[in-house]
């Protein structure tokens, strides 16, 4: 199921998304795009046009690296791989998320989403 | 071949995706290499998100669902760029950032500049003119000296060299040869003490400026009067050496003669026209009272003769004040040459006119950085409240007062004025100063004759006085009180404090050539009797 999630609420998620994908292997726009949707089961679904911006400015931040490599069949992609800052912004902010989920639950019950 | 190799760059990608993606970049307004690796991710995107489309309807369907998926291109493009701003290098942020913040402050600079240098004055008063008519008083033009001392200047032989670097102050220090051609120069000179004479018949004197160099800022209207008061400081030298030969040659009456037409030509160039005649005025004074000092030294003088000399210059004792009209005119020309001209008596200062726009450089730049610049009346307000105050403070026979009026003007006076006032505390000093240099004179005359009449000498100054031998006690300036007077073993001394303001004791003072320095700056006294002799 396919969910847009308001713009603000979903702003400091999607780094963390993007950062905890790229974690696990180096990816290329359109493949981090296609795995977001995928783990999480097509409910977290970025604006595609949004990614690129998102992945710029981590990459300003130098939490991920961008580097183009060119594929056997000539085609060029950017693929972006997180940094060891990056890394360590990630442990970070799956901290606080993770507090930020308990504190939700005792807010709204034993269910995050509220009746 | 651009549009081709564009064309190339989507490959098999529907029309309304590179229609996007060209929008997207277009609107990106970014550096050429970042727009070219946006392109090609989104390209790369587009053909990965497309390739598993069987056929061009559903190829076209995905892309526009993708596009609209994508969402607004101008958002991404602003997105896009703003990211790819921060991905630059810090030394780069840091260079743009500085290049950024100097263009600002050039456009502001350059715009402080336009208000500086906007908006045209009016020149409505030939200020040249009016000082003219100023000085003139409206006197008839044939009792001016003027003219005709300048053709006395403009005659006058410049002394031979030998003379010029002797330290003798009398004809008779000099050897045969030397006195030989000394009487040569004098009577090459026979002519301009001639012409001198006859310009002395003439009561007054005044300068006329030339009217058609109207612009007083360009200094051009004084550089006449300069070459000619150098002349007059020469000629002056003249009649000096004249009035000691004709003594040293017994002819005490033609010394004395010449003596006081030389303190009346110095006498009459003070408290008219500008500052610099004024001080040639006081220069020349000062060499006539000198002359006569060396005059009495060197020979001796009947009573009738000192009674002569001393009842000239008490008679003619004039309280002459320094006058400012003239540089007061020369401020006005340049207030109206460099400050706007709104109609109603105000405007703005334009380029040199800002020197008026506050008391010192830092104010001046706020005043001009904040358009804040004072208005014409304002300042023509404060020059007149500065030269009045000056004005005053020449009035006042107590140094101290004095300067301490004209500091008072100098505080309060914008950075331009501070540049010439400090002149005006000097020449206000120096006024005063031969002012005291002539009661000087007068009191060494009233004791000699006391002691040609008593046989000896008056015990104190009060004893002059009350047996009316002056008219009243003589001003030291350096004191602000009378004289200093002491009886010596068969003479007397008489001095003033001087510029240090402490008695050494009527100590004299000699410059490296072992000449006398009359009005030494300190650790001596300005000693008018005995008089001082040059070391040999």
């Amino acid at each position: 199921m396919a969910m847009k999630f308001e713009r603000e609420l979903l702003k400091g998620i999607a780094p963390v998304v993007v950062l905890e994908i790229l974690s696990r292997g180096r990816m290329y726009g359109y493949e981090l795009s296609e795995a977001i949707e995928a783990k999480s089961q097509k409910i977290l679904t970025l604006g595609q046009g949004t990614l690129y911006p998102l992945l710029y400015n981590l990459e300003a931040q130098k939490l991920v690296k961008g580097q183009w490599v060119t594929a056997p069949s000539g085609r060029k992609r950017r693929y972006y791989s997180i940094t060891s800052k990056g890394k360590e912004r990630l442990d970070t902010d799956k901290v606080q998320l993770a507090d930020l989920f308990k504190a939700l639950k005792l807010v709204f019950g034993s269910a995050v989403v509220p009746a | 071949m651009k549009d081709k190799d564009n064309k190339e760059a989507f490959g098999n990608l529907p029309d309304c995706v590179a229609d996007y993606i060209r929008l997207v970049i277009k609107k990106m307004r970014w550096q050429r290499k970042a727009c070219a690796d946006v392109q090609a991710e989104l390209i790369g995107h587009f053909e990965d998100a497309l390739k598993d489309c069987k056929t061009d309807e559903e190829r076209e369907k995905t892309a526009k669902k993708l596009i609209d998926n994508f969402g607004d291109a101008k958002l991404i493009a602003v997105l896009a760029r703003r990211a790819k701003k921060r991905c630059r290098p810090l030394w780069q942020k840091i260079l743009i950032h500085s290049f950024q913040a100097l263009v600002i402050v050039s456009i502001y600079l350059s715009i402080c500049g336009v208000y500086i240098s906007s908006g045209k004055p009016n020149i409505s008063v030939n200020y040249v003119e009016w000082l003219n008519t100023y000085v003139r008083q409206g006197r008839d033009e044939s009792l001016n000296i003027a003219p005709l001392l300048k053709k006395a200047a403009e005659l006058s032989i410049d002394e031979p060299n030998w003379l010029k670097k002797s330290n003798a102050s009398w004809p008779g220090d000099f050897n045969e040869t030397q006195l030989h051609e000394f009487e040569n120069w004098l009577a090459q000179n026979k002519q301009v003490l001639e012409t001198l004479r006859k310009a002395l018949d003439k009561p007054y004197y005044w300068n006329i400026y030339d009217a058609n160099k109207s612009d007083f800022t360009n200094m051009q209207v004084l550089a006449s009067p300069m070459k000619e008061l150098s002349n007059f400081r020469r000629l002056a030298k003249l009649v000096n050496w004249q009035i000691r030969y004709s003594a040293f040659k017994n002819n005490f009456e033609e010394a004395t003669n010449k003596a006081i037409e030389l303190c009346d030509l110095g006498q009459r160039m003070q408290g008219n026209g500008m500052l610099v005649e004024q001080l040639v005025g006081i220069a020349i004074e000062s060499t006539g009272h000198s002359a006569i000092s060396q005059m009495i030294d060197k020979t001796t003088p009947t009573t009738e003769q000192l009674e002569r000399i001393q009842n000239f210059l008490q008679q003619n004792y004039n309280d002459t004040v320094i006058d400012i009209s003239g540089e007061r005119a020369l401020v006005y020309d340049y207030i109206q040459r460099y400050f706007t001209d709104d109609g109603k008596g105000g405007g703005k200062p334009v380029r040199q006119g800002t020197g008026f726009a506050g008391k010192n450089t830092l104010q001046i730049i706020f005043n001009i950085l904040t358009f804040n610049l004072p208005d014409k009346k304002e300042i023509i307000e404060q020059i007149d409240n500065i030269y009045d105050t000056c004005q005053q403070g020449f009035q006042t026979a107590n140094l101290e007062t004095m300067k301490e009026q004209l500091n008072k003007a100098l505080y309060n006076s914008p950075m331009l004025m501070k540049i010439v006032l400090p002149a005006f505390e000097k020449v206000g000093e120096l006024s005063w100063r031969v002012k005291t240099q002539r009661d000087g004179l007068i009191t060494t005359l009233a004791i000699l004759r006391y002691r040609q009449q008593t046989g000896k000498y008056p015990d104190s100054l009060d004893e002059l006085l009350n047996k009316g031998f002056i008219n009243k006690m003589p001003y030291d300036v350096y004191r602000n009180g009378p004289l200093t007077y002491r009886k010596t073993n068969n003479n007397f001394i008489l001095y003033s404090l001087g510029e240090d303001l402490v008695d050494n004791g009527g100590k004299v003072i000699y410059n490296d050539k072992g000449q006398p320095r009359i009005w030494p700056q300190k650790d001596g006294d300005a000693v008018f009797w005995p008089v001082p002799h040059p070391v040999k």
